[in-house]
Formats: structure tokens, sequence, C-alpha cells
């Protein structure tokens, strides 16, 4: 590498040989585009001294002549792009031509459709899409990973989405509930929300201390939002159809008042998913007032409502049989139509006001207030008492009826053989057993007595109200010495309900709980979602109709305070900065429907007796309506960044940071949408974080290498599922969960010739689980526990001796004396769903306002997230309880995905004209056509008994396709 | 900048209507009413039982059903439903010549098959066979119609490939319901005897209902006095067929007093004792108490040991017909209910279990190792 780096140095050397003489000159283009980038402020020091500055013109051009021989620096800034800096040496009394100098836009290096580009895939059932993969940085590696990586996934350094810290307007907004990334919350808005300030990894930043996934904080006031009308038209084949977009800018006009809106649609479905669409809108409006650079005072508001069909994960088999690994279940035919049964459902508006005073150079504070409200639905596929609609579920595949292996005990061939046809792709009639057969569902409701609804398609509510007031300050009280800091309160109050979306051609659907009937079939009374309103109705459960809630409902209520500050000192190329935080986080729960099944007392405190059954009793402890306990973990962090810049655009910079935060609340309930009922054992989750950087700038190479060491502890996770050991509907809560993540991140980018570059990232992690955490299983239907244990394989799994025997000559299990089997060694189990290896290549050629990219990407190290279930003792032991070697290398062994290759071209160019900007960039994605890329999947939590009733076996997985070719053509037009 | 309206309109063209249409508008057509015609019958279900021949009625894993491969069709009317439960995954039809099971092997039928609607099934490929004859083949079960049964132990298997049921089962319009009327047994020669089929009793498999059923049945064969009947399991994901395995709450001092046992129920019954004196073990075994008693299973009072869930129930019951000589003859009939429908738990009264009083019920005629058993829709179906 080393031997390469100096080799195309030399080269670059050459090229700028042919340079004229006088001084030094380039032209500042925009990396995204290689438009140049008209009016950015190029300032040339000497010995840290500014000696001279100018704006580049139209073309972005830029000249300083009479430059003595020396050491130079230039720094180049511009809205909307991150500043850059390029140290310089004139000899000889040569004009010095860098030929071009690069900005990168304060958003992906590339256009993209949006940040959560993806189409929004249901993930266990969870209801959230995924995060973006976001690196915004002035750094070579994150300008190609944050874009580059993001269709495979990508995670950064292996961490969750709730590791990223995103703000906007310096308010953090991940979500109060889960923790999760809100880059959803402004999908759309890419023009309103590109100007950003980011920090990698453990790095701090000025509107708060941050994680170990870096900060991001998105402008969004309107003098934020680059001056001048913007349009766009963009399709593309891998999400939706058309986005439209314009903004404008007002800029500050001279009574000091600046106002921007962004408007965008986001239309159609695409290439690869079927049933998969969009219906988006987004809007932002903001008004500013700037009296004299000492008060501003903004106001915005910003949403982005509207519907997106989702797309769902299936078995191979399925994928298989349909010849297509983009198939989707989520959708079928409804007399001739597409209909899609998941649907997202948002319109989340997000209002704030923010003042800010700046009464000198030294001093500035800040004060906002924040505040999101709106809803928050996801559609799915209710029924009572009827045949699973799901098109793709276990009993309707040939595997159910016929598989090879033997201890599965399913030998009907010719069952499977039917099934394998109804499956047949190619027989148009069978698309009704293939997909979603909306058309039975409402022949079904039809004819149901009394117009009661077996079939319905409810819409899950999370509605949040989160409100925030912030509050920071910044002092300079030497030239050398930053303070800042800040107090952040967070109140949320969330609304978790089901919505009747569609009766489905019936009259009205019964709020009944099915699961709890199947095991109290015999008691009215316990089978109520809603006690009080059976009791109040002359024991008659509610008719719900379209638009009314049922099932469940309750209040998640989060509060959310913390103080923060931290110091930087800086003195010649040293920099060094300690932050800190503490903080106190306190959630709990509030029902606001008493289930039959934990009933708990009446709101006097008195025993609820129903023929004779005393409910109170049989809710083993357990209620539903009313107020949980309150949890409350106290938080905090410290963190300290230290830099060193030497002479020659050297950098070294090492970073560490220990954390205490709070699980969050979708990880502390057992089963939140029955009862009050708190994980037992939570715990603070502690998270330390190292890195140590070596950063390169300098004769137009970038180049970055950082290691980095972080681990996590005392996570904890929920989840629920049918228990087939058990015949019920079980909760599943892990705690004691431990990561460690450690790995490299190299990035380079060197000029090879004349307009043309070489880039190149790689990321190499190695994230692992490290503990045995401890389970509580509860039936859902009476919180009875069932099992408590250790999940001993979920760590790893054993590797185990194996020796000939010499008798039949096959390979068995070696034994030690007390007859156990030895253990020779362990696999590790990885942090699933991203590659823990990336590597990318681009090359970039530009000329003429045109630019070319073709890079190759490679992905490795990928794996599947693992079920615990299938890493306890139990689900190894199997029905006989008896544990042995193959069961356990069968059952708990971790799925690694196969490395992928990926081949890129990008295209754009821009004309001007009399101030404006016409262009386009096309992009082409995966031009192999490689369509066998895991991005992800789950293994499903069912259990099926061995034929010889000795072993459990595993259910297939499900997986998570990357879509094949596919292309991006955006035009854009500023005027 | 006309150029570039013009793209916008290209673009706009280019996606297609059906991405959009119902995307914006938010409403899909109302789907029509199925076409609900049906093939023309050529058979009837006697006819259809008939083939199943006498080797097959005996008890023997090994038997696999009759595929009917010629072109049989047959109707009839649903006269059971799967909503209380008491039936699962199958469905009975009946006409003159008598009812059969079929078996479809999927959840929630009544809601596509409902009580009096018209069902006519092309038998082709589907398979009749035995279930509940005994080892003997002295005393019968009944004939069911469903697929093939190679490779389990029975002689039929569910269809339950959606595709399958589809191409062989047919509804008729589900606005013509004709509820099917149960046939009324007053004679002795209505029932089955040990090795009727429907070619010597049309009522086998039929909806009917019985009346002065009085609690409890003496068996001659065995001198023994049966009251309700339950199989507990040590384990239900083992061998249930291992002797080791089971346990038989049976006689006339069982406890139990619902028509069937929920898991809630059954679990109640195990924890307060009163079945502790019961041996595990089938006849031979649990007579010498080779696997020992549900006592032994206590544990530490949870009886870790024996599988809580919910369980069928046989109730004994005694009706007495004038047979063809006019004299009463005593008939034993099994009320047989399974512990997960919606009315398992309900009580059966104290004087009906005592003898006292006699009951009527209506459900289908089964019949099992030459016995007969009733099982009804719902608990309605039982009058005191």
């Amino acid at each position: 590498m080393k031997r390469l780096i100096s080799v195309l140095v030399a080269l670059a050397l050459c090229a700028m040989s042919f340079a004229q003489t006088g001084g030094i000159k380039a032209t500042v283009v925009n990396r995204a585009g290689r438009a140049p980038v008209q009016g950015a402020k190029v300032e040339l020091f000497s010995n840290g001294e500014s000696i001279a500055h100018q704006n580049a013109d139209v073309l972005g051009r830029f000249c300083f002549e009479g430059i003595a021989d020396g050491s130079y620096m230039l720094t180049m800034k511009a809205e909307g792009f991150l500043s850059a800096q390029v140290n310089v040496i004139v000899e000889k009394g040569l004009m010095r031509d860098l030929v071009f100098v690069t900005l990168s836009p304060v958003t992906l290096a590339k256009d993209s459709p949006d940040e959560d580009n993806f189409a929004e895939q249901d993930f266990q059932d969870s209801g959230y899409s995924d995060a973006p993969t976001i690196l915004f940085s002035n750094d070579v590696y994150s300008e190609l990973a944050g874009f580059g990586f993001s269709a495979i996934r990508f995670k950064n350094r292996g961490y969750n989405s709730e590791t990223q810290d995103v703000y906007l307007a310096g308010v953090k907004l991940n979500d109060a509930i889960t923790g999760y990334s809100p880059f959803s919350l402004w999908s759309g808005l890419n023009e309103a929300t590109r100007s950003k300030e980011s920090t990698l990894g453990v790095e701090s930043s000025q509107y708060g201390v941050g994680g170990i996934n870096g900060v991001t904080n998105i402008m969004a006031t309107p003098s934020s939002v680059r001056p001048g009308w913007r349009s766009s038209v963009l399709t593309n084949s891998s999400t939706y159809r058309l986005r439209l977009m314009l903004t404008y800018g007002s800029g500050q006009k001279d009574n000091g008042i600046s106002y921007a809106f962004n408007v965008s649609a986001r239309l159609g479905g695409n290439d690869w998913t079927k049933g998969v669409f969009y219906r988006n809108f987004a809007y932002y409006a903001g008004i500013e007032k700037n009296w004299g650079d000492i008060h501003r005072l903004s106001l915005v508001t910003l949403a982005s409502p509207g519907q997106r069909g989702a797309a769902n994960a299936s078995t191979q088999e399925v994928y298989d049989m349909m010849g297509d690994n983009m198939y989707n279940s989520n959708w079928g035919y409804q007399n001739g139509k597409v209909r899609n049964a998941r649907v997202r459902n948002t319109f989340e508006p997000i209002t704030f006001l923010k003042y800010n005073y700046t009464p000198s150079d030294k001093l500035s504070l800040g004060a906002t207030l924040l505040w999101r409200t709106g809803y928050n639905g996801y559609s799915a596929l209710d029924w009572y008492d009827a045949a699973d609609p799901r098109p793709d579920y276990y009993r309707n595949l040939p595997s159910y009826f016929s598989m090879v292996d033997e201890d599965y005990d399913r030998n009907s061939e010719e069952k499977a053989a039917w099934a394998a046809e109804m499956w047949n792709p190619r027989i148009a009639s069978y698309s009704k057993y293939q997909h979603i057969d909306w058309d039975r569902m409402y022949n079904v409701n039809y004819n149901s007595a009394d117009g009661r609804s077996k079939y319905a398609q409810e819409e899950r509510h999370v509605d949040q109200n989160d409100l925030h007031a912030v509050f920071n300050a910044h002092y300079v009280p030497s030239g050398n010495f930053t303070i800042d800091g800040g107090i952040n309160l967070r109140l949320n109050r969330t609304e978790n309900y089901k919505k009747m979306k569609d009766l489905l051609g019936g009259k009205y659907y019964l709020n009944i709980d099915s699961f709890a009937e199947r095991d109290f079939a015999a008691n009215e009374a316990k089978v109520q979602n809603d006690l009080d309103y059976w009791v109040a109705n002359n024991r008659q459960a509610e008719k719900v109709v379209t638009g009314g809630k049922y099932g469940y409902d309750y209040l998640s209520q989060v509060r959310d305070a913390r103080v923060w500050a931290s110091g930087a000192y800086s003195a010649g190329g040293f920099r060094a900065l300690l932050a800190g935080s503490i903080g106190y986080n306190t959630f709990w729960r509030e029902g606001l429907v008493r289930k039959g099944l934990f009933a708990g007392t009446w709101d006097d405190g008195s025993d609820i007796i129903i023929d004779g059954v005393n409910l109170t009793q049989e809710s083993n402890g357990q209620t539903s309506k009313g107020k949980s306990a309150v949890s409350g973990f106290v938080i905090g962090s410290v963190k300290t960044n230290l830099s060193y810049t030497f002479v020659g655009g050297h950098r070294i910079f090492a970073d560490a940071g220990y954390f205490v935060d709070a699980p969050s609340f979708n990880n502390s309930f057992i089963s939140p949408r029955t009862r009050n009922t708190l994980v037992s054992g939570l715990k603070p989750i502690k998270t330390f974080s190292g890195d140590l950087n070596y950063q390169y700038s300098g004769n137009g190479i970038d180049a970055r290498v950082t290691a980095y060491y972080t681990t996590i502890k005392d996570q904890s996770d929920v989840m629920s599922f049918y228990d087939d050991s058990q015949h019920s509907f079980t909760n599943f809560a892990m705690t004691g969960i431990d990561q460690r993540h450690l790995g490299v991140e190299i990035g380079v980018r060197v000029p090879i010739i004349d307009n043309l570059t070489l880039s190149g990232a790689f990321s190499w992690g190695d994230h692992i689980y490290t503990s045995v955490p401890k389970m509580v299983q509860t039936i859902d239907n009476s919180a009875e526990v069932i099992r408590e244990d250790d999940v001993p394989y979920w760590n790893r799994t054993p590797i185990f001796s194996k020796v000939k025997d010499p008798v039949t000559g096959t390979e068995v299990y070696d034994i030690d004396a007390d007859d156990n089997p030895i253990v020779k060694g362990y696999k590790n189990h990885y942090v699933p769903s991203t590659p823990q290896i990336c590597a990318e290549l681009a090359l970039n050629y530009n000329i003429n306002n045109w630019f070319l990219e073709l890079n190759g990407q490679y992905f490795d190290k990928s794996y599947i997230d693992m079920n615990p279930l299938y890493r306890t003792t139990f689900a190894c032991a199997g029905p006989d309880g008896v544990i042995t070697p193959q069961e356990i290398e069968y059952m708990t062994e971790q799925e690694k995905f196969a490395p992928a290759f990926l081949l890129n071209l990008s295209i754009g160019k821009t004309w001007y004209i009399k101030n404006r900007q016409l262009g386009f960039s096309l992009n082409g994605n995966n031009l192999t056509n490689n369509r066998n890329v895991k991005t992800g999947g789950y293994e499903q939590t069912r259990l099926v008994t061995g034929a010889k009733h000795d072993v459990y076996k595993r259910f297939d997985t499900k997986y998570f396709y990357m879509c094949g070719i596919n292309y991006m053509l955006n035009i854009y037009f500023r005027f | 900048m006309k150029k570039y309206i013009s793209l916008i309109s290209l673009l706009c063209l280019l996606v297609s209507c059906q991405e959009f249409e119902p995307v914006f508008t938010e409403k899909y057509p109302q789907p029509q009413p199925y076409d609900y015609t049906v093939p023309q019958a050529n058979a009837t279900i006697a006819d259809l039982a008939a083939r199943l021949p006498k080797s097959n009625r005996i008890k023997d894993k090994s038997l696999n059903g009759v595929e009917i491969t010629e072109n049989i069709i047959i109707e009839g009317r649903v006269s059971t439903t799967d909503q209380p439960g008491n039936f699962y995954k199958s469905l009975y039809i009946q006409d003159e010549t008598g009812g059969m099971e079929i078996k479809l092997g999927r959840n929630g039928l009544y809601n596509e098959y409902h009580e009096g609607q018209r069902i006519v099934i092309k038998c082709s490929g589907l398979y009749v066979g035995d279930y509940g004859s005994n080892k003997k083949g002295n005393g019968y079960g009944m004939a069911q119609l469903g697929y093939t049964g190679e490779g389990t132990d029975y002689q039929t298997s569910y269809m339950e490939v959606p595709l399958l049921v589809s191409k062989t089962v047919f509804k008729g319009d589900p606005n013509d319901i004709q509820k099917v009327t149960p046939v009324k047994i007053t004679t002795a020669d209505q029932l089955p005897d040990a090795t009727s089929t429907l070619a010597t009793c049309s009522n086998i498999g039929k909806l009917v209902t019985v009346p002065g059923l009085y609690y409890g049945w003496h068996d001659p064969q065995y001198d023994e006095d049966n009251g309700a009947f339950v199989l507990l399991y040590i384990n239900s994901l083992q061998d249930k067929e291992a002797s080791s395995n089971r346990i038989f709450i049976t006689g006339t001092q069982t406890g139990i007093d619902t028509w069937a046992l929920s898991k809630e129920r059954m679990t109640q019954s195990l924890l307060s004792g009163k079945w502790d004196s019961f041996n595990v073990g089938n006849a031979t075994e649990a007579q010498s108490c080779k696997f020992g008693t549900v006592g032994d299973l206590r544990g530490d009072g949870s009886y870790p040991g024996v599988d809580k869930a919910a369980y069928s129930v046989s109730h004994y019951f005694t009706v007495n017909l004038p047979g063809s000589n006019g004299s009463l003859v005593p008939i034993g009939i099994q009320v047989r209910t399974s512990g997960y429908c919606k009315f398992a738990d309900s009580p059966v009264p104290q004087d009906v279990l005592n003898g006292t009083r006699p009951i009527t019920v209506t459900g289908i005629l089964n019949m099992y190792e030459g016995k007969i058993q009733l099982t009804v829709n719902n608990i309605t179906d039982i009058e005191y």
C-alpha cells in the first residue's frame, strides 16, 4: 500500500510540473458533481498567518500570483460544503497549478434519492426500517463509505442506529422510545437539511458530547438553506419511480430576514420489489430574523407525510420457487390491483423556535424549543379464527410436507409436489396462492354471520408527542480556549394503539384477544381486550368499526434531563478536549385499557370478581391499566479528544469516551401491549470506546487510517414469539448482552493524472458478542415464568473434538474421562446485519464539467441476526432433555453470508447558462446484476420436534436481498 | 426550460398506472363476490364409502387408504362447524346415504364452509381410508376422505395444500343454506353395530339426535363400569404410543365433571391431587404399576412430570332403545369432547353425573373400534 501511495504521489507531482510560473492556481469543484463552486472563499496562509484571500469566479477558478517560494496552506470554504485545506509548496518561482481542489458537499457525495433510501422492510415485524449509513464528514473514508456502502446496509463500525446522535437545529432527536436515529422524519427534504455539521466516531461536537458513532447536526435554519431556486426531478429503479423537488432560499435580506421553503413528492413503485410504493410528500418552511448578528430568531416547521408500502423477508425456499430473491409476500391482487398489506402511514410534523444571542465573538447563547407530534401508523393484516392469510406461511410450502432431513419427519412427497405446483410463478391463476388473496378475505367477510370481519387491516400506531427545550452556550475566554455547554430537557408522551384501517368488506371487528381465547376460551372476561367496556356494555365486546382503536392502548412516558459541558484547548498544532455530561432518564408505561388477562384491581383498588372468578388473583400480580413502576437511571458520559497537526498536513488524533445510558423503553417492558411489567435486572448500558487516527492532507492526497476499540455492556432485548414446546405465545427478555467492536478504517484519495483520481476505502472489523446473557421467558397469556436461565450459546458455538471410531472408522465426538465431549475451541458469534469487511476502489474522471466515476466494492463477513431461543440449553437439549454435541453445533451456529462484489458507474454533467445551472447525474448500480447479495435477515423462533422426539429442528431463516442492476437519474435546474 | 418540462412529462408518463392509481386514491376496488358454480355430482357418499374394502377396516399403521382413480363426484351439505372448536381441521358432509368426514386440514373452516352449505367434491386423486377400526378388525371405525396416508400412521392425511383443496372441493352458493336436520334415534336398529358400514347403516357420519341418555356404561366385555375417560401424556412431544408416556384416567371415580378439560382446568385437576392414585401405562403396565402413579410425578407440587395441556374427554352414557324384537336394548354411547373447544369446561350437571337425569344429545354419529361416539358441534347440542 505504501509503495502504491508513493508511486501515486510521484505521478501527481509529475503532473504538477507542467505548471506555469507565478504562484498558485486551481479550480474549486464540487466533489459530488465536479461542478465549479462559484464564490468559494479561498484563503492563503503562510506560517499560520493569512496572507491573501480570493473568491473563486463563476467557473470556480482562483489564482494567487506573485507568491514567493515556500510552504503555504490553502483553505477553501463555501456554503453547503465542508471546508478543506491543502498544503502547497511553491518552488523556483513557478506557478503551481493544482488543477482541481475539491470540496465535499455537507451531504452525501453523490445525489441519492434519500438518506433513508431503502425500500421499507419489515424486520422481525418491528415496524421500523433500518437507519441509513451516514457518515458526513470532510473525510475521504466517510465520503466513500457513507454513500458507497449504504446499498448493502453497512453499519458504521458495526454499531446500531441508536448510537448515531442525530440533532436537528441543535436538538438531539433520536427516538425517545427506541433510540433509533430519526432521519425518516425529514426524508424528502434533502435541500433544507443539506447543511450539516458532523463529527466522526468518538469525536465530540459543539452541540453535545455525543456518543461513539459521531454527531450529526442538521442546521435546518432558513439562513442555512442555500440561496436561490433549486428544482430537481429524479427517477430510480430501486426505490420509487419519481421524485420532484423544489427549494427556495432567500438568503439574508437587507432587513435581516431570511426565509426558505422546500417541498417534494416521492411517488411510485420500483422495478425490483413489487408492492413497494411511495406516496410521500414533504414540506419545510422557515423564517429567520437576524438583528445585527447579535440576535437571531428562527421559526421552522417541517414534515414528511405520506404512505410507503413495505417489503418483507421470506425463506430461500420461497425465493427459489418464485425465481426471485426480491419476492415480497406483503402484497396481493385485489380485484386485479396490487395492494400492499403493510403500509407505513405517517405525518409527524416538527416545529421549532430557535433563538441565538451572540453579543460578541467570544460568547454565544442559544435556546431552542422543539415539538414533534402527529402520527405514525404501520398497517398489517389482522384475523380472527380464520386461516393464516400470509402466502408464505410455512404450512403452504413444500418443505412443510417433505424434507430431505429425516429428522423433520416430513415425507409426504405428493403434497410437497402440490405445494410446489402452487408456487409455480409461470401459472398466472396461482398468483392468489403466491401473494395475498384479498379477494378471498373479502369473500369470507361478505359471508360472515352478522357482518363480523374475520380478516381486517389494522394500523399499529406509535404516536409521539416529543417536546424538547435545549439551552446552550459557547464561550471563548481566550484565543486558544473554548468552552461549550448546555442543558437538554425532553418530555415524551407516546400513545401506542391499534386502529382499524379497513374491515375488508365486513361491518365490524370484535375487540377480543384471540391468543387469550386459545387458553381461556371458557372465560369470556379474560379474553377481553377492554374489560371495562365489556362490563359497562352488558358483557358485549366492542364492535370496532373503521378508525376505531382496539387491541391495546398505552402510553410510553419518557423524561430525560441532562447537562453537558466541554472545554477545548489548542496551542500550535495541539488540541485537547475534555467533555462530560450527566443527567437522569426516567420512563414508565401507562395502560389506558384494562385487559381481561391482566385486569389488576378496579380503579378503587378492590378486587375484580366476575362470575365468581377473581380476575385480580388470576392476573398473577400483573396489571394492564394504569401506571407502571417508574424506572429511573442516572446517565452520563466523559470524553476526551486529543489531536496534533504536524507541518505538512499530517495529523494524529485520538479519542476516548465512557458512556452510561439508560436502556430504551422498548427493551424494558416484557410485553408492553398487554401489561405493566418491567424486565427484571435492567441495568444502565455501559459503553467504552477509543480510537487512534492518522490523517494526511496535502499535495492532492487525502488519507486517513483509524483503529478503534469499543465495548458495550449490559444491553437488554425483549421479543415475543410462539413457543412450540409450550403451545403458547411467549415473551422472551434477555439482559446482560455485551458486545465488543474493534477494527481499522482506511481511506485514501490520490490524483493519478490530470482529471483522474483514485480513491479507496477499506474497513475491517471484528464485532462480536462477548457475554452469556440471562433470559427470562414468560407465557404471554399468564405472565407465568417458564424458563429463567443463561443463554449459554449466545456468544459462541463450541467446537468439539472429533476422533475416528476405531471400530467403525467413522468420525465421532471425542470424550473425556467423565464421558463429556471435549471442547477444543469456540466459534465467535458476530454482531449481525452489516458486512464487517468492506472495500471500495473508485476512479474519478472529470473534465469540462463532466464527471465519471467507476467503482468496485467488496463486502464480506456479514452475519445473520440470531434468535436467542436457538442458543438456549433448552433448544439444544431437545424434547428429551439430553444435550449432545451434534445438537449444539446444529442449533447454535451463526450463518455467515457469502461475500459480494458490486460494480457501479456514475456519470454527470453541469451546464452553466447565464448564472443558471442545468445538470444531471446518472448512477448505474450493481452493473453485474448480482442478485444474490444478502443484506440481512433473521432466524425464525419456531421449533420442530424431531422424528425420534430427541432433537429440535430449526425453522428456515428469512432473508433480505439487495436488488440487481438499478439506475438513478437526477436532473436539476438551479436559478 | 421547455425541454425540461417535456422531460418531466415524459417521466410522469413512464410511471405506470398500476403503481399509481390505488396509491393515490387509497381506494382499492371492492372484490366481487365469488362465483359459486359447482360440478354435477355422479355418486353418493355411500358409493364412495363402499370403495373402502374390508381389508382396510383394521388398525394397521402400514395401511394406506384407497386412491380414487375414477371420476367420482359426490355432493352433500355441511353438517359440522369448527367454530366452537370441537371439530378441528375437518368437516362432515352428508347426503341421504350417509355422512363422511372430509379432511381438509385447514383452520377456521366455518368461515368458508358454512353449516348447511352445499359442497361438491371431485374425488379423483383423493383417498378413502379407515380411522378407528380395532386391531382385530371386528370393531369398525369410520371411512374418511382425505389425501394419501403414505408415510403417516394413518390411512388418509389432511389435504392441507390450498391448491389441492381448491381443485377438489367446491363450495355451493353460501346464500343457499339448508341446515341438515338431525336424524332422531328412537330404535336400536337406527344405530350401527360393531361392523356396520354405510352400506348397512346410513346414519353413520350423519347428524343424529339421541334422547334418553343416562350417565355411565357397563362394559360387558371387561365387566367394567365406565364414567369419564381421558388419556394424559407424560410428555406429548415424546412417543404418544409408548406405554410409559400414557396415563389413563378412567372409571367412575375420575372426578371429571366438565365435558372436556381445557389446559387451565386440567392443570387445576392435576394439582388438586385427585388423580394421584391413577397408574401410569397401558392396561397391563398400569395394572402392575410398572411406571408408578400420578402421585409419584407430583414433584414440588407442580407435577412437572405430566404434560399440562388441554385434553379430550369421553363421557359414557347408556341409552335403552327398542330392539328388533321390541324389548329395550342398552346401548353404550360416548360423548367425546375436545379440550380445545370453547365449551370444554362447561359442567356436566351433578344430577346427570349421578345418573338420575337423562340428556338428549345431537351430534355426529361416529364409530370407534366398533363403539358409538357422538361429537357435538356446540354445547347447545346437549339438552338436559
